[in-house]
């Protein structure tokens, strides 16, 4: 069983954004974002690219799979 | 908002003529008025809701407080359901009231839910991927909901332990439906604001 691990948080703070100017960034709502950040919402693929992308960073570095136990 | 009280009245008049071609052919109108009024106030706000376009739109909404969208129409089909339930057996002015006040509130909603998709539209932002994930679900959840409790209703009625309508076995399956969505959609949007 994989879990995603989403480092979104520490990638948006290393850039400097608010989640706010994410969010307009790639056109979701702050409230989408703080979800994300959560792990409460998993995002689609182009979202998670899109995230990526205006971070400019590998989408690999905000997102990762961890295998599970059992 | 005015198109929709419109249109609310037209399909009024159009109860109060049905009502008045059944009482002419000898039926008992009476007993069904609140049916084909709360019939025709629904359908009145679909017809508002699917041709309608309003001039002017709201401020765009505060994502955080969705929910208390969703609870709003969630408790003007509660009142509503409620009253025409209870007209049928007891005619009170109370009751009515009662109708006429969620038929207005459900309104009133309907014409904001109405003028938020064009918002949605023109911001697709506030309608994101979250967001319509979170009405899949909810709709998934009504779904099972209206199956539910027509399955339940049904078993009451066909086994004679509780003696029910047909009708009410419909209205109350819709109901559910549409309580199950609305409560689920609200609770969705009041997680993701926490």
């Amino acid at each position: 069983m994989s879990r995603l691990v989403c480092h979104l948080k520490e990638h948006r703070a290393r850039a400097g954004l608010t989640q706010a100017a994410l969010a307009e960034a790639v056109g979701v709502s702050r409230k989408t974002i703080n979800t994300v950040e959560n792990g409460v919402f998993v995002p689609s693929t182009p979202l998670a690219l899109k995230i990526a992308r205006v971070l400019g960073v590998p989408v690999e570095e905000v997102f990762s799979l961890e295998e599970e136990e059992g | 908002m005015t198109r929709f009280i419109l249109d609310a009245l037209g399909f009024g008049l159009l109860a109060g003529l049905v009502g008045g071609g059944l009482a002419y052919y000898g039926l008992d109108a009476k007993a069904y008025m609140p049916f084909i009024v709360g019939g025709l106030a629904v359908m009145s706000m679909w017809f508002s809701d699917r041709f309608y376009r309003p001039k002017s739109l709201p401020a765009p909404p505060d994502a955080k407080r969705m929910h208390w969208h969703y609870l709003g129409l969630a408790l003007a089909g509660t009142g509503m359901f409620a009253a025409l339930v209870l007209l049928q057996r007891h005619e009170s002015l109370p009751l009515f009231l009662l109708l006429l006040a969620s038929m207005g509130l459900g309104l009133w909603l309907a014409a904001r839910q109405n003028a938020l998709r064009i918002l949605y539209k023109q911001n697709p932002a506030l309608f994101d991927e979250r967001a319509q994930a979170n009405q899949r679900r909810a709709e998934k959840w009504a779904f099972g909901a209206t199956l539910e409790v027509a399955v339940i209703l049904g078993w009451l009625d066909h086994e004679q332990i509780v003696a029910l309508s047909g009708a009410f076995v419909g209205f109350g399956a819709a109901y559910a439906g549409v309580m199950a969505g609305l409560l689920m959609q609200a609770w969705l949007e009041w997680r993701d604001a926490r």
